[in-house]
């Protein structure tokens, strides 16, 4: 099967290779992937990594062979709102292994999935580099600030401590309030970790990945903003090691091969088999809730959030 | 005493070797510090403007004979810009002192316009080879260019036999298996895909028993002015397909290691048997990686390329040179002399270590460097103007959006490029 992904992967039109002049290209969706940055940077792969905000309508689907979908909970419950039933000349759609209980009943033969893997060290250092997209959507910070105490308690309290926290706008929030996420996710680093928190800029967080010393963390936790952040994968082609990202347990898909991302990274594929099934339920939901005639957040937001603390361990 | 103020930028740059290059050059400024009293001022791309103040305004305050701009990035014009304002008013005229790297080509603009803040003042321009030395000349007065090797240091690269004892166990590498090593990003430029290639090719002819190994990571530079832009990953996949089309029982015979820290690469340097690199790189203006590699003991297969032609050392075959050829269309390199390279190599007598080690560091070190630093410190020269190269360099910079050395219609080099890069070649 992997053979057969292989080829289909050689023929594909690959949107990087034509990203400005492809037709599934947009002004929107470019800005939607950018407030994901740096989490969102692209990177070429024959699998085709893609955000499925650049997916509008059927045809975007059918124009290529093979589709990675790098998308967080959010985007990819979307994506499955809006295609909820696969016609045959759809591309090969692969989806995080981490979301499979997100997949409709009707993709499941349709879909693959995939997880990242890396090679080389898995101990994590005692230099922390923690990386977070700045909105409580993306950390899931209605759930992850009552988890975080205990989370923390992982690390070694003298560790040395950077962090990137990138405040951007929320692409799933519409309306302007006064965000005190920063204060309180800092408030609870600082009173965790004995040294002072570094903070870093972009090119800086970068600079991390040449030094072995650094270990490199991820705060999107539950992947609901991306879950295949560029970081991580730079982090996890140098030599510093990468916290382990977790597992859904129900998720029991067979191996089906490995493909590598980089030196050290690679993507292990396999088919869909999964315990849950929630889309039904989320798709439910949606319909019953009033039309608020705002954009995203859809109101199932907490419902959503809370489908990810059962499904996904972050301990 | 007179005062040296020392500018460069304090957080390391992105690109490794110019972390050490910076690093070293600060040792060898320090050597000197006897007769100079030396302070640093930190320059860094992306400062905030407080930051950038205070630097500028302390190097005012110290009223320096010298200033020494040490760095590739950020441009110096942008330092200037403000400090020159400041001198001005108080009527002090420092010297100035540039160390230039392979990305000089890329700053015509800035170049140009630095102009008005040095004419007038003593200066001196340091590059890394004598080819560079050429290149450079087509911009700046020869008068006023002197080489200094970018250091290194002998504390960090040295040959010792125990460290090539435990590594070769480590990577698990026989005791009569030839390693060619090259160290550093697996770019296009450096023809990592013709390096990988050549080997297969020779390991099928000849089956000697040899590995390529390759430590570092892909870039994503491509070959911009033949308008081959590529994304992240892109040439490690390319890499795949190459290394796919090699037969199996050869695949084995080469190594991809990966990105390893800088430390690591004594224990390869002193692991392997021969460094290779084919580059032909528009910014080698140097090569850090042969200092280095020479430093511990290693003989070399080289492109008879830009910064490379300067690490000939006066031992047969501790560098072995292949040539290239430049046209508008690529710079083609003779791969058949890289196979007989190979075979040489592998069948030729073993040299020795710690006499190319000695050769090498006798013009690499920092404590030569220094030497050389001291002995030209007094040996400045009044700028007046750049050549008139550097403005139609600068025209053509701007008028083709940075596309300075492409002919943009053909998607060649166009014919600037052949004229200021034919110096970075041998003579066949």
């Amino acid at each position: 099967m992997l053979e057969t992904l292989k080829l289909r992967a050689a023929k594909n039109k690959n949107f990087l290779k034509e990203r400005w002049e492809s037709p599934i290209n947009s002004q929107y969706a470019t800005d939607q992937q950018g407030k994901l940055w740096p989490s969102s940077e692209e990177f070429f792969h024959p699998l085709n990594p893609i955000y499925s905000c650049f997916l509008k309508k059927a045809s975007d689907l059918e124009y290529f062979n093979v589709i990675l979908l790098r998308d967080g909970a959010y985007m990819l419950l979307d994506f499955f709102f809006k295609f909820p039933t696969p016609k045959p000349n759809f591309a090969q759609i692969i989806v995080p292994a981490h979301l499979s209980f997100l997949v409709p009943k009707t993709w499941h033969s349709h879909v693959l999935c995939y997880k990242v893997r890396k090679d080389g060290p898995k101990e994590l250092t005692k230099k922390l580099v923690f990386m977070a997209l700045g909105s409580e959507c993306f950390m899931s910070w209605p759930i992850f600030k009552s988890q975080m105490d205990s989370w923390l308690e992982q690390f070694p309290k003298n560790a040395e401590v950077s962090t990137f926290f990138s405040t951007r706008a929320d692409p799933v929030d519409p309306d302007f309030s006064e965000k005190k996420l920063t204060f309180e996710f800092l408030t609870k680093f600082s009173r965790y970790f004995e040294n002072d928190i570094t903070l870093l800029t972009g090119p800086e967080l970068k600079s991390k990945f040449s030094k072995s010393e650094n270990s490199f963390i991820n705060l999107d936790l539950y992947q609901s903003a991306t879950s295949l952040c560029s970081m991580e994968v730079v982090a996890s082609s140098s030599s510093c090691p990468v916290y382990q990202r977790p597992e859904y347990e129900g998720f029991s898909g067979k191996l089906m091969g490995t493909w590598p991302i980089s030196f050290n990274t690679h993507f292990d594929l396999f088919n869909l088999e999964t315990r849950d099934s929630d889309f039904e339920e989320m798709l439910y939901a949606k319909k019953m809730i009033p039309a608020t005639g705002a954009a995203l957040p859809y109101p199932i937001v907490p419902k959503l959030l809370t489908l990810m603390q059962q499904r996904i361990s972050i301990f | 005493m007179q005062k040296i103020a020392l500018v460069y930028s304090f957080k390391p740059s992105s690109w490794v070797s110019c972390q050490k290059i910076v690093s070293n050059l600060v040792k060898a400024y320090k050597l000197i510090t006897d007769d100079y009293e030396v302070q640093e001022f930190s320059f860094v791309e992306g400062m905030d403007g407080f930051e950038f103040y205070k630097s500028f305004i302390g190097v005012r305050d110290f009223k320096p004979d010298y200033i020494i701009f040490l760095d590739h990035k950020p441009h110096p014009l942008y330092y200037l810009d403000f400090l020159n304002k400041e001198l001005k008013e108080i009527s002090h005229k420092p010297k100035f002192i540039f160390h230039l790297y392979g990305d000089f080509t890329l700053n015509f603009n800035e170049w140009s316009a630095m102009d008005k803040f040095i004419k007038n003042h003593e200066v001196l321009w340091y590059v890394a080879s004598p080819r560079q030395k050429n290149l450079i000349a087509e911009f700046i007065p020869d008068g006023q260019i002197e080489i200094c090797p970018f250091p290194v240091d002998p504390s960090e690269f040295y040959v010792d036999s125990k460290i090539r004892e435990q590594a070769r166990k480590k990577y698990k590498w026989e005791k009569d298996e030839f390693i060619f090593i090259f160290t550093g990003r697996l770019s296009r430029q450096k023809r990592i895909h013709q390096l990988v290639e050549t080997f297969g090719k020779f390991i099928e002819e000849t089956n000697a028993k040899a590995k390529l190994v390759l430590v570092g990571d892909t870039d994503k530079l491509g070959e911009p002015w033949l308008f081959k832009g590529e994304w992240e990953y892109e040439y490690f996949h390319y890499l795949q397909k190459v290394m796919d089309k090699i037969p199996e029982k050869i695949k084995s015979r080469i190594e991809f290691h990966g990105f390893k820290p800088n430390k690591e690469l004594l224990h390869y340097y002193n692991a392997a048997d021969s460094l290779v690199n084919i580059s032909v790189h528009n910014d080698e203006d140097y090569g850090m990686t042969c200092a280095e590699a020479q430093a511990c003991g290693l003989p070399a297969i080289l492109t008879d390329w830009a910064g490379f032609s300067g690490f000939n050392l006066d031992i047969p075959n501790a560098v072995r040179y292949i040539p290239v050829r430049l046209s508008p269309q690529a710079k083609q390199i003779k791969l058949s002399k890289l196979v007989e390279d190979f075979k040489a190599s592998v069948e030729g007598a073993k040299l020795d270590r710690k006499m190319i080690a000695e050769k090498s560091l006798a013009w690499t070190s920092v404590k030569n460097a220094s030497t050389i630093l001291a002995a030209n410190i007094n040996n400045l020269h009044l700028f007046t103007e750049f050549k008139p190269q550097m403005k139609v360099a600068s025209q053509l910079e701007y008028y083709s959006k940075r596309n300075t050395f492409t002919n943009s219609k053909k998607q060649i080099f166009n014919s600037f490029y052949l004229k200021v890069y034919r110096h970075y070649v041998g003579n066949p």
